[in-house]
């Protein structure tokens, strides 16, 4: 490492060594030991830093690995011939056609559903927005189950909203940079769904496994009326998850003699393997709980306080009490006493 | 010489053999072989550690960390701590490594493969209340396995482009 040096001319160096291979480890590990730490403490100082990173550098990555598949989805588009496009067309149409009809009744269900809950009242239930993405890659780590897609701030996607695609939820957004979005799956190990049972409205919390097959909720009692096949549904519960989007299926009851619990194992609907295009939802006062009810007035506390009017953020409720089967409908915490009775029947 | 001083026509080859394991990592690779598969990056950063130290020091390593950190979404600094270290310790090794039989060679690379990927797993552990099943040391058996390919192929290449190094 010694200079070159002019002839001529002689200057005596003063440092006569490189530096030495430990002074080489030293500024870099202090370097990324400070990063992680501020990272750990201040996570939003380094955001800047991670989004152009993200931007500049992994967005152009995972664009040209995903370049492939995209190329051999293009060449099968443009060397079908025309009469299979044309049947394929066709088939679009037909399907489109049948959820068209779909739609128009779900408008009319909806709107029946409002008023009912409205008449309970409870909140009104929004119909939500949604932004299409599409998918940009997904995250090397295998012990992660995330994924990026490609519509970032830029296009309003904020932190904490939630993702589906065609087939139920698939997670939630953790970053957000200007191009680019990461989104947790629910089938990661840190991450957990408010769900209820389609068919009668018991609740509990599903979490992920780490695996990319499988969901868990735990900890509910042996008397849970909860069977394999069932539909999960999201419950709305804890305002990240709105109410109502398939979660997956029960494929099988665990119990443990031992812990006296049951584990259901659930198996996503959602394609997360495979799915290429996502849905991401907007309400219409985003980040509002959607099962925060109007405070009543104060004349109707008395019979308030009756077990099934605890509090909505309440998780797996598997007390076996009153959890009464709501089918569809919200929790409602602060519903009013008067209306309660009619609603808390045990109809099992 | 360092290889991207002016007079080299072949600096391209070290960005290149990078390029190419960061593009391995990002590939949408199914589960099954992300769990398993050999860390490309690390191989390529392995072996121009030993053989052109003058161009790969823990400070490369961390900047290559960095980068990785962005791809992967974890803590900035996970991955360059772990990457300096494992380049340090190559480097401290690299007298001895360089007289190994290729297959000794391969097991010092999966030494060095665990030693990178407990460091991470120990930097998860401080900053997340979740832990990593044990599959996570598979790489470090895959990344093993695969140093005499990635060796051979990379010795060619340099042999044809570069000068020799010091």
């Amino acid at each position: 490492m010694l200079t070159e040096q002019p002839e001529g001319l002689v200057i005596k160096p003063i440092f006569t060594q490189g530096p030495t291979l430990a002074s080489r480890l030293l500024l870099p590990a202090l370097l990324a030991i400070t990063l992680i730490g501020v990272g750990y403490w201040y996570p939003d100082s380094l955001r800047g830093v991670r989004n152009q990173l993200t931007d500049k550098a992994a967005h152009p990555l995972f664009l040209l690995t995903g370049f492939p598949a995209q190329a051999w989805s293009w060449l099968d588009t443009a060397l079908s011939d025309r009469e299979a496009l044309q049947e394929r067309n066709r088939a679009l149409e037909h399907e489109n056609l049948i959820l068209q009809r779909k739609v128009l009744q779900t408008a009319s269900l909806m709107a029946e559903n409002a008023r009912l809950h409205e008449l309970l009242n409870s909140t009104e239930m929004f119909e939500d927005a949604v932004l299409v993405a599409e998918l940009l890659g997904v995250s090397p780590d295998p012990l992660k189950q995330d994924i990026l897609l490609r519509r970032g701030s830029k296009h309003g996607v904020f932190e904490g909203q939630p993702v589906l695609d065609a087939y139920g939820l698939v997670g939630s957004v953790t970053e957000v940079s200007d191009e680019t979005a990461r989104v947790l799956l629910i089938t990661d190990a840190s991450n957990a769904v408010p769900i209820q049972v389609n068919r009668n409205g018991v609740r509990g919390i599903a979490e992920g496994s780490g695996r990319p097959d499988e969901l868990y909720i735990r900890n509910l009692v042996p008397t849970t009326d909860i069977h394999e096949g069932d539909l999960i549904v999201s419950s709305g519960l804890g305002g990240r998850y709105p109410l109502g989007y398939p979660v997956g299926e029960v494929v099988r009851i665990e119990y443990d003699g031992a812990d006296s619990f049951l584990r259901v194992v659930i198996r996503p609907t959602a394609h997360l393997d495979r799915s290429r295009q996502f849905l991401l939802l907007y309400r219409p006062e985003a980040k509002l709980p959607i099962t925060a009810a109007p405070v009543p007035p104060a004349a109707d506390t008395p019979a308030a306080n009756t077990p099934a009017a605890a509090p909505a953020p309440e998780p797996a409720a598997q007390s076996g009490e009153p959890v009464a089967p709501r089918g569809a409908s919200n929790a409602a915490p602060a519903t009013p006493a008067p209306t309660k009775p009619t609603h808390a029947d045990p109809v099992r | 010489m360092l290889i991207l001083s002016g007079s080299n026509r072949h600096w391209w080859l070290i960005p290149a053999s990078l390029l190419a394991g960061f593009l391995w990592q990002a590939w949408p690779h199914s589960y099954t072989v992300r769990i398993l598969a050999p860390d490309a990056i690390l191989l390529a950063t392995l072996y121009w550690s030993l053989r052109r130290p003058q161009d790969m020091s823990p400070g490369v390593g961390f900047i290559i960390g960095l980068f990785r950190d962005a791809m992967y979404g974890s803590l900035l600094g996970q991955h360059a701590l772990s990457m300096a270290l494992v380049i340090y310790l190559a480097q401290l090794f690299t007298q001895r490594l360089r007289m190994f039989a290729i297959w000794q060679q391969s097991a010092a690379i999966g030494l060095l493969a665990a030693v990178y990927l407990l460091t991470g797993n120990w930097v998860h552990l401080l900053t997340h209340n979740t832990n990593n099943p044990a599959s996570f040391l598979w790489p470090a058996l895959t990344t093993g396995l695969c140093w005499p390919p990635c060796y051979l192929l990379l010795q060619q290449l340099e042999r044809r482009s570069l000068p020799r190094s010091k």
